[in-house]
């Protein structure tokens, strides 16, 4: 997973809860390679935020889902500014989700060729009023992706709901449908 | 936890996070700096191949319009005459005899026939390269033979075709072409009462071969070397049906296609040589 993630996910700890929060998770972290130092340039296991995530969970009592989405939204904002020549092109909400996979993505590989990325099938409503996105990857981290979805909405200005429905038989969140509708 | 001691930690972690990233820039510089090498050579291959592809696009430009300056050139003179001849059925229409309103006719179907075989020539000049074949391997000293014994059956003439001719892979259908034009053009532009031709081959390098048709006729001075290889150009009478000066242009072109020249020495009354480079095709 590309070090970002990670460096901006200390940053949010940082934020919202405090250097001792972060010490904390990163001290009682079991599979840390590098010990908690990251650079947003590297690229580094994705296990090692699954841990630090469930570990500010125990620790501030938020649950795990909460905490992705918060971080996805948080994380949205800061890709923004970091790239801002990807959103250029971009109209709105509906056009930036169905603008993920063949091209945020793609322009996403070039810079980091070994870059994991989820995929992303869209359909839109013939109202275009609702999104139907098919999330998949084998990280199930579909919560960071909603998150991700609320900070563009936030981003746009685009007032929306998100439902999800897990696809997969035993629930394990690799596959899985998320709804996006427009309240306007 | 004591603040300094936060800070400290914080600060160790900085500290390797900075050197992971410094590593990372030295090798992602170290890429870029080669990913641009390889781009500038790159680059400067393309320029050669678009250098290349210019001169050969302004070539091919240059050999069409002169291309279609003579033929229409040469198709308009039996035109002229039709015309011609056309005006003097009408002008004498009252006045001349039924045998020489006849004659004259006789003379526009002449002219027609000679546009007829113009066009015929142009059609075979634009259909060269048109229809791909295959190379296969090809006794070339065989070929050579085949040609020349089918000629004499046409034509008394003696032949020495070298054993130095040899077994190449290559188009037998073009080189067939290019032999079969340069022999049967050496028997007929010759006078001599015993007509000779002689086709020999030196190897100029790996794939290339520098073949040549001699013969002992009438010659072609200096002045037309460069001319007889364009089309319609023929140095017989004009109004002979059988000569239209398509053959050398032909072969030209064959042999341009395959990246080879060809050339003439000869001297008027002294025979003619020709000779053309080709290469062989790569398996």
């Amino acid at each position: 997973m590309k070090g970002i993630v990670f460096t901006e996910f200390i940053e949010m700890i940082d934020d919202r809860f405090g250097l001792e929060v972060t010490e904390h998770i990163i001290s009682h972290s079991k599979t840390l390679k590098t010990g908690g130092s990251y650079t947003a340039v590297g690229t580094y296991p994705h296990g090692e935020l699954v841990e630090m995530v469930s570990l500010l969970s125990q620790k501030t009592g938020i649950e795990v889902k909460a905490l992705l989405e918060a971080f996805g939204e948080y994380l949205f904002g800061v890709l923004v500014k970091s790239y801002p020549s990807l959103m250029e092109p971009i109209r709105g909400l509906f056009d930036f989700l169905q603008k993920i996979e063949d091209y945020i993505h793609v322009e996403v590989r070039k810079l980091y060729p070994e870059a994991e990325l989820p995929t992303f099938k869209t359909a839109l409503s013939e109202d275009e009023k609702e999104l139907t996105m098919i999330y998949e990857s084998e990280r199930a981290m579909v919560d960071f992706g909603v998150g991700l979805i609320k900070g563009s909405s936030k981003h746009f200005s685009e007032e929306v709901t998100i439902s999800t429905k897990d696809l997969t038989p035993d629930q394990s969140g690799k596959k899985v449908e998320i709804k996006v509708r427009k309240l306007n | 936890m004591d603040p300094l001691e936060l800070y400290k930690n914080r600060y160790e972690r900085e500290k390797v996070a900075r050197k992971e990233a410094e590593k990372l820039l030295e090798e992602k510089s170290l890429e870029l700096y080669k990913a641009n090498q390889e781009l500038s050579i790159l680059n400067e291959s393309l320029e050669k191949i678009v250098r290349k592809r210019t001169q050969q696009l302004k070539k091919t430009n240059e050999e069409l319009e002169k291309f279609t300056y003579i033929s229409s050139h040469d198709l308009k003179t039996p035109l002229r005459s039709i015309s011609h001849i056309a005006h003097w059925i009408e002008e004498d229409y009252d006045t001349e005899s039924k045998e020489e309103v006849l004659k004259n006719i006789q003379l526009i179907k002449s002219r027609v026939l000679r546009m007829e075989n113009l066009i015929n020539g142009i059609l075979e000049y634009t259909k060269i390269g048109k229809e791909k074949s295959v190379p296969a391997m090809v006794d070339v000293e065989q070929l050579a033979n085949e040609i020349c014994e089918y000629e004499s059956s046409r034509n008394e003439y003696t032949y020495i075709v070298s054993h130095d001719l040899p077994m190449i892979y290559t188009y037998r259908i073009q080189l067939f072409n290019i032999f079969s034009n340069l022999i049967s053009n050496g028997i007929k532009h010759n006078n001599k009462v015993e007509k000779k031709i002689f086709v020999k081959c030196k190897k100029l390098e790996d794939r290339l071969y520098e073949f040549s048709v001699e013969d002992n006729g009438t010659g072609i001075s200096e002045m037309y070397h460069d001319k007889i290889f364009d089309i319609f150009q023929t140095l017989e009478r004009k109004g002979d049906n059988e000569t239209i000066g398509v053959g050398l242009s032909i072969v030209k072109k064959l042999i341009d296609d395959n990246g080879g020249s060809i050339r003439v020495e000869s001297e008027k009354n002294k025979g003619a040589k020709f000779i053309f480079t080709w290469y062989e095709s790569e398996d």
